[in-house]
């Protein structure tokens, strides 16, 4: 891989405390093969840099209108409008906004910048932390992401992978020895729910979680819960015979449905996703914890 | 100003009318100041003593008056002393006869110039009067200013302790032997045997109070403790304390009227009355941390909002076993305890036991923010190389007020003045012209827009600190050498080293190491500011120092592009090196300027001090905006902290930016570290890894403070204020800031699940 070659990154979030062991920089890859319904980062969606409008920052000054070269940015009457499908995500209108109100996400790295990025923490990655993999879905990067994790196991830096599973096998098997931890996805049983939900088929998802756990790679499923859509007995009943049958599994984490990505979308110019669904009360996550607990499980709320 | 509390304050100023008369008589007829001192004393005390509350397991309370003797602000006022605010509004509101009214006038106009404050400004030498014309710090517009006190008094309570006041009488008795014999200063002595005197007076004023209240105790468990009140304080006049109650009592009502606001190393002069009284069934456990429990409340009914430092463990403590395990007692005390005093410390180092360690982490992680936390294994080398002493001098070290290094009953740091870094570089920017008071200040010079430059402004703005901080030094040995021609300090003097040994009172010779400290705020928005000017106005060139003025002559008005220039750039606290190279350079350079005033002025040491206090918020009212992007008048950077909201990458790029500030050329920097409570129930281990990783890599001090759930309600109406708490959501990406009100409150609110 060239030295020029460059993946797409939307942040990178330091001193995480739920992204793996320690205290963790997590590196926001852009781009994902799933269109989950409940997405919470769903600038993450395409791997191309995006326009966000941050509304609620702006005082309507109409500069972006000034420098956009599409129309896209509109002001009138003292009003300032955005028609995202007009935009080109040049990023004129961000260095005039001086309101924080504009921002384009999805940065070039190289892997050089990108490694110099993770340097700051380097006391962290030595006091029993590390760098996790996520996004967005970083194998939609594999080639990159396969050299950036090779670079930080030749340090040292325990990296960590949160993966949804829908990749190519053979780019999993490629990066598997320089990954510590898989922070595997599971999110709905059965292929049609699973399409319905997440657009796409399971039947990829669980080849390559098997492949992980025959090579014997420490996994953590990781299963987002939402009231009423996914949170049924069944699909309870199947993440617990998953963690039971695949040896590799060490541990199983709950992310109870919240909505704060729906401001995003918002943002993005995309429409609500689940309007109908409320954030789980206390009773429905103990619930939840109960019924693993009684499967024989020990899941983690995270 | 504190308020001591007290049930049933004293109404109406008859005290304070009594001691003004008792000062004229005394000056009248007594040549030598302590002779003047004791009078005050006797005057004094036990007329401001406050009766034991129902709580209390020690006697000792008290109320400064308007007017007395005090050693600095928060004891009453700096020696003799007047709140004229107070005093005038007594005048202008209370009813009284006449007489008294007339007496309340003569208070005013008699002390208004008589007071030590109202002496040591009138008679500061001319030079120094030109850069400090006033210590009124919060009504003008100042860029430095002298504090009129002598702080940091830290009494030998191991050697009081130990020989109890029996033991003290007999070795001032020895010194004025040998001062008879050598014709030296007797009259000295004297009064402190006269001033001994006064204490076993106050012990038995108390202790008759004691068996008074004793008749109408409510329960006989409180008989037995007023009993035990009396008990103790009948036998400290004979004898040397033989319990820990004796101990604790003796401390606490000697350091009272001292009158001192440091409480030393608790587990050196306490561990072994403790671990005797335990070990032979005397008390219990649970007897002695209420003991504690009663001293610190003690302590805190002074209600001085800085100071009141307690301080346990380290190196160089005689009795390591005993005191350890005393050291449990008192951080459970401190869990237990919440209130805002003691400023309960922790000096820790390899040694440190794991449980006192554990039992440390436990208090800040239930948000009591104490103990403060200090890296013997950092520090001591330090001061060993930067004060030139040896390493037992060296572990000797306490940290003061908000932070201030002294040794321990060896020599006074007192921190004699406030250096504003801000509104200095405000004035260099102007080429010595203060735009709010509207007049020259300090040296006339060149302004930021004849600087052909970064690095002749920096020059400019270098002098321009120099200029006080010479004056500041001057002022800190000035002041010194007033204390001493009026103030004996006899209480202080009988309990440093060298004084009586030396025959002199401790500001007048006897003290063996007189070292001045400065205190810095503003630094780190120096530094920021320093940083933009360089990019805008000189690399970058995008603004011409006229229209930097300019604009921050109208706070930014009509700007907002200018100042979202100002504020991107680059800022220290997150490990970027031009800024933090800029702030450590500034750090370095000023403490360099203040440290080679000492030989020049005749002090052992002069070093700067970074702190945490209100005045970051005080001074920097009288601040313009800076090119930091900072608006004028808001708060300045906390310590050694980087400006709200301008550590953008996370807590461990802060604490990168941290640990590149020097330890080595200063008497005491604070860092903050501020966490969720949820951060600590869910990653504990996480969390101590953070800390002890910044300690292994060279951190010297932090002073922790968790939050809760109810702090941060009080957020929500300050966010800017409080994203560097944020716990992350696994998984979700977003920047605090950038959300919605509604959503920040939605992750606060996450915070207790």
């Amino acid at each position: 891989m060239s030295e020029t070659q460059t993946a797409v990154v939307f942040d990178i979030q330091r001193f995480c405390l739920h992204d793996g062991p320690g205290i963790r920089t997590s590196v926001f890859f852009k781009g994902c093969p799933l269109r989950c319904l409940w997405c919470h980062n769903p600038e993450s969606l395409s791997v191309k840099p995006q326009l966000i409008d941050r509304a609620h920052k702006c005082v309507h000054c109409g500069a972006c209108a000034d420098v956009c070269p599409t129309g896209a940015q509109q002001y009138a009457d003292g009003k300032h409008t955005l028609d995202m499908t007009l935009c080109i995500a040049c990023g004129k209108c961000v260095d005039v906004c001086c309101y924080g109100a504009l921002e384009l996400l999805g940065k070039r790295y190289t892997l050089p910048e990108l490694l110099a990025a993770m340097k700051p923490d380097q006391s962290q990655f030595e006091a029993g932390g590390g760098v996790t993999l996520s996004g967005g879905e970083p194998m939609m990067q594999a080639a990159f992401v396969t050299a950036f994790a090779k670079a930080l196991k030749a340090q040292g830096i325990h990296v960590a992978m949160e993966t949804c599973g829908q990749g190519r096998s053979e780019e999993y098997r490629v990066i598997a020895p320089y990954i510590d931890l898989f922070l595997f996805d599971y999110k709905a049983t059965g292929t049609d729910k699973h399409r319905k939900l997440t657009g796409v088929s399971n039947a990829l998802i669980l080849q390559n979680l098997e492949l992980l756990n025959g090579l014997g790679k420490a996994i953590v499923l990781r299963c987002p819960l939402v009231p009423g859509v996914n949170d049924s007995d069944e699909h309870l009943h199947t993440i617990a015979q998953t963690v039971q049958s695949h040896s590799a599994i060490i541990g199983l984490e709950l992310l109870p449905y919240h909505r704060m990505g729906e401001t995003k979308r918002v943002q993005l110019g995309q429409s609500e996703s689940l309007p109908e669904v409320l954030i789980p009360t206390e009773s429905e996550k103990r619930r939840w914890l109960v019924s693993l607990r009684e499967l024989g499980c020990h899941p983690v709320l995270v | 100003m504190n308020h001591f509390k007290v049930k049933n304050k004293r109404q109406g100023m008859d005290f304070e009318i009594a001691f003004t008369k008792a000062y004229k008589e005394a000056r009248e007829k007594y040549a030598h100041p302590a002779q003047v001192e004791l009078a005050c004393l006797q005057a004094q005390y036990p007329a401001i003593l406050h009766p034991i509350q129902e709580e209390d397991l020690f006697a000792g309370r008290l109320d400064f008056g308007a007017v007395g003797l005090g050693i600095q602000h928060q004891t009453g006022g700096f020696g003799f002393f007047i709140d004229e605010a107070r005093v005038t509004w007594a005048l202008e509101h209370e009813t009284g006869s006449a007489a008294y009214r007339e007496g309340l006038h003569e208070l005013l106009t008699f002390w208004r110039s008589e007071n030590t404050g109202a002496k040591v400004m009138r008679d500061m030498p001319a030079d120094v009067r030109e850069a400090l014309p006033s210590d009124e710090w919060d009504n003008f517009p100042l860029p430095a200013t002298p504090i009129l006190r002598m702080a940091g008094t830290y009494l030998d309570f191991d050697k009081l302790v130990s020989i109890g006041i029996p033991g003290l009488y007999a070795e001032i008795e020895g010194h004025l032997k040998r001062e008879e014999k050598n014709g030296g200063d007797t009259i000295l002595f004297q009064c402190m045997l006269g001033s001994l005197d006064l204490f076993v007076k106050v012990c038995d004023w108390y202790r008759e109070q004691a068996m008074e209240l004793e008749k109408s105790a409510k329960t006989p468990a409180r008989a037995a403790e007023l009993q035990g009140i009396a008990t103790s304080l009948g036998h400290l006049v004979t004898a040397a304390p033989a319990s820990l109650h004796e101990g604790i009592q003796l401390a606490w009502l000697y350091g009272m009227i001292t009158p001192t606001i440091e409480y030393g190393r608790l587990d050196v002069y306490l561990g072994d009355l403790y671990a005797h009284d335990v070990d032979t069934g005397v008390i219990t456990d649970a007897e002695a941390l209420g003991m504690v429990q009663s001293y610190f409340r003690l302590i805190d009914h002074l209600d001085c909002e800085t100071d009141g430092r307690a301080i346990v463990g380290g190196y160089s403590r005689r009795n390591t076993e005993n005191a350890d395990r005393f050291c449990l007692i008192a951080m459970e005390a401190c869990r237990t305890v919440i209130e805002v005093l003691p400023q309960f410390t922790l000096r820790f180092n390899r040694l440190t036991p794991k449980p006192v360690w554990d039992a440390a982490m436990r208090c800040i992680e239930e948000g009591r923010t104490y103990p403060l936390l200090y890296n013997d294994d950092v520090l001591v080398p330090a001061i060993m190389k930067e004060y030139g002493v040896d390493r037992i001098r060296a572990e000797s070290y306490v940290p003061l007020g908000c932070g201030e290094f002294e040794f321990d009953h060896y020599s006074f740091a007192t921190p004699s003045g406030a250096l504003n870094a801000v509104k200095i570089l405000e004035i260099a920017m102007n080429g010595g012209f203060e735009p709010i008071g509207r007049r020259p200040f300090g040296p006339q010079t060149k302004g930021l827009k004849d600087c052909a430059n970064f690095d002749e402004f920096y020059d400019i703005y270098q002098q321009h600190l120099a200029y006080y901080i010479e004056a500041q030094a001057k002022f800190e040995k000035y002041e010194y050498e007033k204390a001493g021609e009026l103030h004996p300090f006899m209480f202080v003097s009988m309990l440093y080293d060298g004084c009586c040994e030396s025959g002199k009172a401790i500001f007048n010779g006897g003290c063996r190491s007189y070292n001045g400290t400065l205190e810095l705020y503003g630094v780190i928005n120096a530094a920021d500011s320093l940083t933009a000017i360089r990019q805008l106005v000189f690399e970058k060139k995008i603004l011409t120092p006229e229209q930097l003025l300019h604009i921050l002559s109208l706070n930014f008005m009509g700007f907002e592009k200018e100042r979202k220039l100002m504020m991107d750039c680059p800022k220290y606290g997150n490990d970027n090196d031009a800024a933090d190279d800029m702030a450590v350079n500034l750090q370095k350079d000023i403490c360099r300027m203040i440290i080679e005033q000492a030989p020049k002025v005749g002090l052992d040491s002069n070093f700067a001090v970074i702190i945490n206090n209100a005045q970051n918020t005080t001074l920097a009212r009288w601040a313009g905006a800076s090119p930091d992007g900072r608006k004028a008048g808001t708060p300045y950077a906390n310590a050694n902290n980087p400006s709200m909201g301008a550590d953008q990458n996370g807590l461990t790029a802060m604490i990168n930016s941290l640990l590149k500030m020097p330890v080595d050329n200063n008497a005491g920097v604070v860092q903050n570290l501020r966490l969720t409570r949820e951060l600590f129930q869910s990653s504990r281990e996480k969390v101590y890894g953070l800390i002890d990783s910044y300690f292994d890599r060279g951190g010297a001090q932090f002073m922790i403070t968790v939050v809760g759930k109810d702090d941060l309600e009080k957020a929500l109406d300050n966010p800017e204020g409080y994203k560097d708490l944020i716990v992350r959501v696994g998984g979700f990406s977003a920047r605090f800031v950038d959300l919605p009100k509604d959503v920040q409150k939605e992750i606060f609110e996450r915070v207790t699940y």
